[in-house]
Formats: structure tokens, sequence, C-alpha cells
């Protein structure tokens, strides 16, 4: 017997694949990050040295509002589009238990969106190995924090998914919560709080109440060290000063997993405790 | 399991903030045959069924044979299959691909999703997409899912209410046959002709509650509801002979009008009343019998109730 939660994930990663969001994700990431100036700057002999470096940082730029957009968007409408037609209260009328129907749903997503980021990454990382090895570690922390940052976002699309009844208002919802997460904050929302309220002391919970700007921090903070040498912002400046550069990235990344844990906790739960049916 | 209750509710109630959809509903439904759930909109029908598969979180309890929804809900569900009201496969996955899916979930052999296919007879659309089907084909695949891993109970909503005159004929043709492989069908329905074709039983909801469950015979006898039976006999010379035949067989009302004779009937005594007409050597030319309906049932249940 093929258990729900399997026959669930493997529909589930097969929709994802064939969806648009992912597929623009994907050729998006790939050849505007990489392929395309790589090509066109290889083929004129232009190819400078630092290349690389000049690629992870268009890849973090690009991934921070790239990432969360698409695994919102992907994740938000997926339990409130089967609940809108009515296939998810017949699935659970099946012999399969919430969690399998929940997980298998979530891992699905998740395995999608992993595929499509190593294979955006993945080529990137293959010709920088082939130019310049010094960088390759650089890639591993990119894609292993927009990972993380794919996970959270889900989580929090997936509580959006279980809250609305239907998928034009689960999308909606999703792409608000990314204006939010990711235009608002970059607008020098954050700037003009704490100058207004004279609280310098908010910067920093403000930056790690938000999943990307705590990925965004943890990757400038490493881009600074490493050999492509960033310029640190204000929050990143901050706790560097405050913290050191160790505690720092380990307080980031303890926030950043909780991101990636208590959003899909609180959305199970309340998936959980609500009639499988209207 | 072998008990003979095969679904048992105990002090189910489902409430909707204060307003409550079931209330304190205890119902036993014997194993086998066909169970009409009728009732008003609103009733809880719905409702009820889906506290049966556990779609709906409710107080109480709820077995399918043997098994609680709630605390076993993987082996309860295991035993049931579901038609929606309305058809919810996945559009974009073909016929063939539907009942894979859902056969998977069930461990079932490859055989069984072409043997159901002909049952249901969609063996030429395997391959098309759901979504191209038309609505009575969805419902006969539904029914197809539903009985992909042989469960003792069906419930089916509204298993009619979508279909043609001819493909409510062909659907109840398929229950009859499900039947006599000894399974348990519940369907919720609006179409007393359903319950007059199929249902031998009946239990009726209203505002939540159980009002009757009874078989569709009891029901006529408890409400004294009795069929209406003319009998042709041209002899007029056996005029005594006839009339103390019928009284034996428990005919009332006995009128004649010239060769026929009119009477009121329990249901059950049709055959009788011509046996002991014929013992007398009455010679019967013609008959014909009016039954009670389920109409006149329900009128006479809901009068009695508002009074
Ligand atoms: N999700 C819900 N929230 C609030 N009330 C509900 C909900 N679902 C059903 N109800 C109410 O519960 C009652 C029973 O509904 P149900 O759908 O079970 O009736 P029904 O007997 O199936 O009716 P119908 O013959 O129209 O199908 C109705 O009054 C309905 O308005
Ligand atoms: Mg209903």
């Amino acid at each position: 017997m093929t258990s729900p939660f399997v026959m669930i994930l493997r529909k589930e990663l097969k929709d994802s694949l064939q969806s648009k969001w992912l597929i623009t994700f994907g050729v998006t990431f790939f050849f505007l990050a990489l392929g395309v100036p790589y090509i066109i700057l290889g083929a004129g002999g232009l190819l400078p040295s630092d290349y690389p470096g000049m690629v992870v940082g268009t890849l973090v730029t690009l991934a921070v509002p790239l990432v969360p957009l698409v695994s919102l968007a992907m994740s938000s409408t997926t339990i409130a589009g089967e609940r809108e037609v009515g296939t998810m209260e017949y699935l659970l009328a099946q012999p399969a238990t919430k969690v399998e129907v929940f997980f298998g749903k979530y891992v699905g997503l998740v395995t999608s969106l992993t595929l499509a980021m190593f294979l955006g990454y993945g080529g990137a990382e293959l010709i920088v190995y082939s130019t310049n090895p010094e960088f390759i570690a650089s890639f591993l922390f990119a894609l292993a924090y927009s990972l993380l940052l794919a996970g959270a976002a889900v989580g929090l699309g997936f509580i959006v998914s279980v809250s609305v009844k239907t998928r034009a208002a689960a999308i909606g919802t999703g792409l608000f919560l990314w204006f939010v997460l990711v235009v608002i904050y970059d607008s020098g929302f954050l700037g003009v709080i704490t100058v207004a309220l004279d609280a310098d002391s908010l910067l920093i919970p403000l930056t790690l109440a938000n999943p990307v700007e705590t990925t965004r921090i943890l990757a400038l903070m490493h881009m600074a060290e490493s050999p492509l040498r960033g310029e640190l912002g204000p929050q990143a400046a901050y706790l560097l000063q405050n913290y050191g550069s160790i505690t720092a990235s380990r307080i980031l990344t303890a926030v950043l997993l909780l991101w990636v844990i208590v959003p899909v906790a609180i959305s199970f739960i309340l998936f959980n405790r609500q009639d499988a049916s209207t | 399991m072998s008990t003979n209750i095969i679904v048992d509710a105990v002090n189910v109630t489902k409430q909707y903030g204060d307003f409550k959809a079931l209330e304190d509903l205890s119902l036993q439904v014997e194993r086998g045959g066909v169970w009409a759930l009728l009732g008003p909109n609103g009733a809880g029908k719905t409702t009820f069924l889906k506290c049966l598969l556990g779609l709906k979180q409710f107080d109480g309890q709820i077995k399918i044979d043997g098994y609680d929804i709630q605390k076993d809900p993987k082996k309860a569900k295991y035993q049931i299959g579901y038609v929606p009201q309305h058809p919810t496969l996945y559009n974009d996955m073909t016929v063939q691909e539907s009942l894979r899916y859902f056969g998977d979930m069930r461990d079932v052999k490859r055989s069984r999703l072409r043997e159901l296919l002909e049952f249901v007879g969609l063996e030429l659309w395997a391959r098309q997409p759901v979504g191209a089907l038309s609505g009575g084909m969805q419902q006969r695949l539904m029914l197809a899912v539903a009985l992909l891993s042989d469960p003792p109970v069906l419930l089916l909503d509204e298993p009619t209410a979508n279909l043609d005159v001819n493909r409510q004929v062909e659907f109840r043709n398929l229950i009859s046959l499900l039947v006599k492989e000894g399974k348990t069908v519940v369907l919720t329905t609006h179409l007393l002709g359903d319950v007059d074709h199929i249902a031998e039983k009946i239990m009726l909801l209203n505002k939540g509650k159980l009002v009757i469950k009874s078989s569709v015979a009891d029901l006529f006898k408890q409400l004294d509801l009795t069929s209406q039976m003319f009998v042709e006999i041209p002899d007029n010379s056996k005029e005594q002979d006839a009339i103390s035949a019928l009284e034996k067989a428990g005919a009332n009302d006995i009128q004649v009008k010239g060769n026929w004779y009119e009477m009121r009937i329990d249901p059950s005594k049709k055959v009788s009343i011509l046996n002991n007409l014929r013992e007398k050597s009455c010679e019967i030319t013609d008959f014909k019998i009016e039954e009670p309906n389920l109409e006149d049932a329900f009128k006479k249940i809901t009068s009695g109730e508002e009074n």
C-alpha cells in the first residue's frame, strides 16, 4: 500500500513542478543571474576575474525578494484552492489522516522549491567553480539561506491557506504579505520607525520579526566577511558591533529556523482544529 | 467485525455557534440494504453524513463497523465509500489516473480498476480527463472510486439529484446490484421516487433530530396507510363468496361497483387476496392496485407534527 502521505506528496510535487510560478522563477533565476551575462561576457572575452563574486551578489539580491514571492504564491493557494473546489474534503474522506494530507502537501511543495533552487544555484555553482573555486562556500551559504527563507515563506503561506476560503483570497493575501515583508520593509520603513520613535532598540526586533529581513542581514554579514566584501547595512553593522559575528549569525540563523518551524506548526494546528468541510 | 450494527451513532451533536445542526442524535444502522436519509432542507442530512466520515468535528460517538471515527479515523474511513453531492475529483487527471490515485491510497489491485470501469460503463472514457466528462459520468466515476476498496458501507449524498430520468434508473440499478453483494447504502435524497424504487428503509431527520427510523412497509403500517385494490369479477352470482373471501383475507371498506370490487388493504396482503378469491373459484378478469406513497406518509407525519 502506498501511504496517502506519499501519494499526496507526489501529486503536490508534480503539480508544483508544473506551476507557472516555479517555472518562471527557475528560468529567471538561472538565466538572469548567471547564464546570460556569463555567456555574453564570456563570448566577448570580457569576463572579469571577480565575476563569480558579482554573481553571488546578484543571486542574493534576486533571491531575497523572489524566493518568498514564489513560495508564498504557491503555498497560500495549495490548501485554499483544493478546499474551494471540494477536493480537500474528498481527500479527507479517504483513509488519510489530517497529518498525512497536510504534511504530504507541505513536504511536496518544499521539495519542489528545493529542486528549483538546486537547479538555479547549481548551474551557477558549476560555472563559478570552474572559474574561481574561492567563492564556492558563499554559494553554498546562499543556497542554504534561500532554502530556509523558502521554508519560512511556505509556512506563512500555509497559515494564509488554511485561514481563507477561496483561491482568489489566498493569492491576494499571500501577495499582500509578500508586499509587507519585502517591499515595505525595503522602502526604509525600519529607518522611519526607529527615527520617529527615537528607539534604536527597535531595530533588531523589527528585523527579526521578518524572515525576509533576517535572511537579508544574514547574507549581508556573510558577504561582508567573504572574499566578496559586500557592504553592511545599519542592522548588520549594529549586530556585529554588539554581538560579534559568530553570535550574531547564530542568533539570526536560530531565528530563521524558528521562522521555518513555528508558522508550519501554527498552520497545522489551525488545520487540525477546523472542520474538513464547510 | 460482524455485529449487525454497521453504523452506530450515539448522542451526536454538531453545533455551529449557537445553532445545533444535529442535536443529540442517536441512530443505529443495521447491516445490508438501502437506507434513505430524508428530511426537509437544512434538516442536517449532509451534516450527519459528514460527521460519519469524520469531516466535521462533533460531540458524541460514531462507530463504523466497530471503528471509532474520531479515535481510529483511518480504519473507520477505510470501511466507507463516499459520493459527495457534487463531483470533486481532480479535473486534470484522467479517469484512469483518478482511479489509480485513490486506488493506491487504499491498496487496490489494478485489475479491480478495470472491473469498476466496466461496472459504471466508462471503459471508453478511461483516458479522458475527468473535466471532460458529463455530470452523470462524473457521478458514476465517483461511485467507481467509492467502490475501489470494496467497502461495506456506501454514503451517497443526493446521488440522483443531478441525473436525468434515464440516468436515475441506471444509477438505481447499480445500487441494487451493490445491495445484492451485501453492502449497506445510506443515501440522502429529495426524490421520494428514489425511496419508492430502491430504499427499503428510511430515516427521517428534522431540525437535527431523528423523527422516524423504520422500514417503508412498517412506516405505512404505523401510519395506517393502506393500498387501494380493485378487482374485476364478472360473475355476479359469486358476489357473496367474493366478499367473504375478501374479508377473510383482511380487506376493509369493501365496495361493489358493477363488476368491480374496491377495497382498502394492507400493502402486504395483495397476493393472499388474489389467492383467496381463486380458492373460492371467483374468476378474476382484471385488477389494479394503488400503492400508498411516501408523499402521503410525509403529509401525514408533518401534519401530525404541526398539530
Ligand atoms: N459550515 C456551516 N456553518 C454554519 N451553519 C451550517 C454550516 N453547514 C451547515 N449549516 C447549517 O446546518 C443545517 C443543516 O445543514 P445540512 O446541509 O446538513 O442540511 P441538509 O439536510 O443536508 O439540507 P439539504 O436538503 O438542503 O441538503 C442548516 O441549517 C445549515 O444552514
Ligand atoms: Mg444536503
